[in-house]
């Protein structure tokens, strides 16, 4: 009965209705409300599939030198340190770091390095280059065929260190003039010693740019074949029943754009009301639990919030229903994926801001879960891997819906989702557990008598 | 059954260094309690310690034989109507009463009939619609009262319920309390003298933390016999007397002045006259080394206090 109380309370808010609106606003935006357009269809021979990552030093290597190459020349490196893409420019003694970690990844001097690089500043200077990265070409003819048999064929530069790593005439290397000229990665430079190097230009930029050690696997593009395009199908055909992906699609875009952050405003609009309303005392005076005070406003919120969330995911999930009529689908998808996905990080947002606020009385939590949030958020899908970290707060997945929902990277990481999920439902209710301590406390007044003296003394 | 009763003994309460609350005594039964005293005199610290709102530092404290330190046994005995409270503004009158029966443990018919009853004995049943937030002062307050009485408590503890009301309002709430101690214990935190002279036959008086006085209305009179005065002179004497007596009351009559004064022993030019409750509350204070004497400002406005 109090839930019920709390949830009319919760729900019939100036702040809830603001939750709401954001919630449909933010996914509308991103086309998560309607996926109508994205119809899978059997893959067909001859056809082009896309690509997929994988770590293949042969294709990384190559590519990602090609990338730093570019921004060296320009010394305008990219990096997304807390998401947002920031521009970075380095001084001439960090400059000379990266020339000389290029000089051991391609045999080429560092002076030569240097120097090649004046001549590219010479010719940008003179208007004539369009771009490093367009005109100079790098790391061998980058000739990637996929074969028949599911394998790659790759064709690399000769692996001459007197000819083919060193070029034969410098003048060659000039952006506009030489397009053929090659700077290419060494031919005994292992790919952990070249991951090592490329973590360290990383540390130059300050972290964050597509060479950290995780983030190389982005160099890694390559060629769906026939069979893995077919195989994809199948796996989102028979896995997923259709529904599963796009409802996982959906939970990607909830989880990271609303659920990890959202509820802790409901969590700590609700745990103020009472002192807002003066009504504290009324309330601590009653017979009724801590436990079943605080468990009634939590399970309110949690309630409130996910109400709208799976609406919104049967809303966007039966855009597609009609273009997959006769197949078999599973209508519960969107249900499993907003009870078993999202749910949790609005757990741990609303339990934290629970508990924060019940401790110090003040919305602080939400600039603890905000700046948490912006961090998690903005680290990205770099890597399936980091996609499902341990302590990731909005598991990222989805890369886009022609991806077919990467239905096998799903089932490789299920256990790691499970874990990662059920481990931030427990840190709720640890959270949830000392909210209950702390509102005992606050109410018999062993926390009031510390923190707020001169109120309570003055009369 | 246990007794209806409050043992306090020996309570003593700290905030920090600053002792809130010495060695307080006190043996309340049945009926209106009125504990009076000025403003930080530790009146709040002891309703709320009554109301397991604050922990008690040592001493002794039982509800109904019940001992303070089993909060969740008190909470069920008690009622407390704070001195600054409100509700959530959204809400209406029957919905606040719903929402705070239900904390309290009512059930859905106990509630209603409760609801119904106390609205009505607070005379708010025509008001059960109206949103907390659109209610006057007066009004808040009797529904404060109806909330404190939700769970049919032993013991009604109200802090400071007339501050801000119009003499109206005071009278109609001092009534409400008087014919809600029928059946209970009903403490009455004041530090407005008139409060307690009109409901309460039991009192006691609080300064500094400490008990100065616990008996009844009368014997606190008795007390005060033959220690009030009133002596008329020239206005401009005004500053001497205030150094010379401890003046409760004064009222001016062209160039004179006509001050009630406190003191032990008769002076000269002086009449006694019969005491109130407050001459005799001034007494313990001026006793207790806690008379404030009126200031130059209070002198120069004229007029009776």
């Amino acid at each position: 009965m109090l839930f019920l109380q709390e949830l009319k309370k919760t729900v019939f808010s100036v702040a809830y209705a603001v939750f709401v609106i954001v919630t449909i606003l933010s996914l509308y935006s991103q086309g998560a409300l309607d996926f109508g357009d994205s119809r899978i269809t059997m893959p067909r021979p001859g056809e082009n599939y896309g690509t997929t990552q994988k770590e293949i030093p042969e294709i990384i290597m190559p590519a990602a030198l090609e990338e730093l190459w570019g921004e060296f020349c320009e010394n305008n490196y990219r990096t997304y340190p807390i998401g947002f893409i920031k521009h970075v420019k380095l001084s001439d003694r960090e400059q000379q770091q990266v020339a000389e970690i290029l000089s051991e990844i391609t045999g080429v001097s560092k002076e030569e390095i240097l120097r090649m690089r004046q001549d590219y500043a010479a010719h940008a200077g003179t208007g004539n280059n369009n771009g490093a990265n367009t005109d100079f070409v790098i790391g061998g003819d980058g000739n990637i065929q996929a074969g028949s048999d599911g394998s790659y064929v790759i064709s690399l530069p000769e692996n001459d260190t007197d000819n083919a790593q060193v070029p034969k005439d410098v003048n060659d290397l000039s952006i506009t003039a030489a397009p053929e000229t090659l700077l290419s990665v060494r031919g005994d430079m292992a790919y952990s010693r070249f991951r090592i190097l490329m973590q360290q230009v990383d540390d130059i930029l300050g972290s964050g740019s597509s060479y950290a050690a995780d983030s190389l696997i982005g160099f890694g593009v390559v060629p769906l074949t026939y069979e893995e395009a077919v195989q994809r199908y199948n796996a989102f055909i028979d896995s997923d029943k259709i529904t599963g992906g796009y409802a996982r699609l959906f939970s990607d875009y909830a989880v990271a754009m609303t659920m990890s952050i959202l509820p802790v405003f409901l969590a700590v609009l609700m745990c103020t009301k009472d002192r807002r309303s003066k009504m504290s005392e009324l309330i601590y005076t009653r017979n009724v639990s801590a436990l079943k005070v605080i468990l009634s406003r939590y399970l309110a919120v949690i309630t409130a919030v996910m109400i709208p969330i799976i609406l919104l995911a049967y809303i966007s999930n039966a855009s597609v229903w009609g273009q997959y009529s006769g197949s078999e689908m599973d209508y519960l998808a969107p249900l499993k994926y907003a009870l078993g996905w999202i749910m949790p990080s609005a757990m741990i947002s609303a339990a934290l801001g629970m508990c924060l606020t019940e401790l110090t009385n003040t919305p602080i939590a939400i600039a603890v879960q905000g700046f948490w949030w912006l961090f998690d958020v903005n680290a990205g899908i770099r890597s399936v891997a980091s996609s499902y970290a341990l302590f990731r707060l909005a598991p990222r997945h989805n890369a886009g819906a022609m991806s077919c929902f990467r239905t096998q990277d799903y089932l490789d990481n299920f256990r790691r989702l499970v874990t990662n999920r059920l481990l931030f439902a427990v840190l709720s209710i640890l959270f949830i557990a000392i909210t209950v301590i702390i509102y005992e406390a606050r109410r018999r007044g062993s926390i009031n008598e510390k923190f707020s003296f001169k109120k309570t003394a003055s009369n | 059954m246990s007794r209806l009763n409050i043992e306090i003994k020996n309570l003593n309460k700290y905030y920090g260094k600053k002792q809130a609350l010495q060695n307080v005594t006190l043996c309340i039964e049945q009926g209106m309690f009125g504990l009076l005293g000025r403003n930080g005199a530790g009146k709040t610290t002891l309703m709320k310690t009554l109301a397991t709102l604050l922990q008690k530092k040592d001493g002794e404290i039982t509800v109904c034989g019940i001992p303070i330190e089993n909060a969740g046994e008190i909470r069920k005995i008690v009622g407390y109507l704070p001195q600054e409270f409100s509700m959530y503004p959204s809400m209406n009158v029957s919905e606040a009463m719903d929402y705070l029966g239900i904390l309290s443990g009512l059930s859905l018919s106990e509630r209603r009939e409760r609801t119904e009853m106390l609205l009505k004995k607070v005379n708010l049943t025509e008001h059960k619609g109206k949103k907390v937030k659109a209610l006057s002062g007066g009004m808040k307050r009797r529904l404060g009262i109806a909330q404190a009485l939700l769970n049919d408590p032993k013991v009604l503890i109200v802090d400071e319920p007339t501050a801000g009301l119009d003499p109206e309002e005071r009278v109609r709430f001092r009534n409400l309390l008087s014919e809600t101690a029928e059946d209970r214990i009903v403490i009455l935190s004041t530090h407005i003298v008139g409060d307690i002279e009109a409901t309460c036959e039991d009192i006691a008086i609080l300064d500094s933390g400490k008990v100065l006085y616990r008996g009844t209305v009368d014997q606190l009179l008795d007390t005060a016999q033959g220690k009030v005065f009133t002596k008329a002179a020239d206005r401009n004497e005004l500053p001497k007397l205030k150094q010379e007596l401890a003046i409760t009351g004064m009222h001016t009559q062209g160039k004179k002045v006509y001050v009630r004064f406190l003191s032990e022993h008769a002076a000269a030019g002086a009449e006694a006259c019969e005491p109130n409750i407050e001459d005799a509350y001034m007494l313990y204070l001026l006793r207790n080394g806690s008379y404030t004497p009126l200031s130059e400002s209070e002198f120069g406005s004229g007029g009776d206090r």
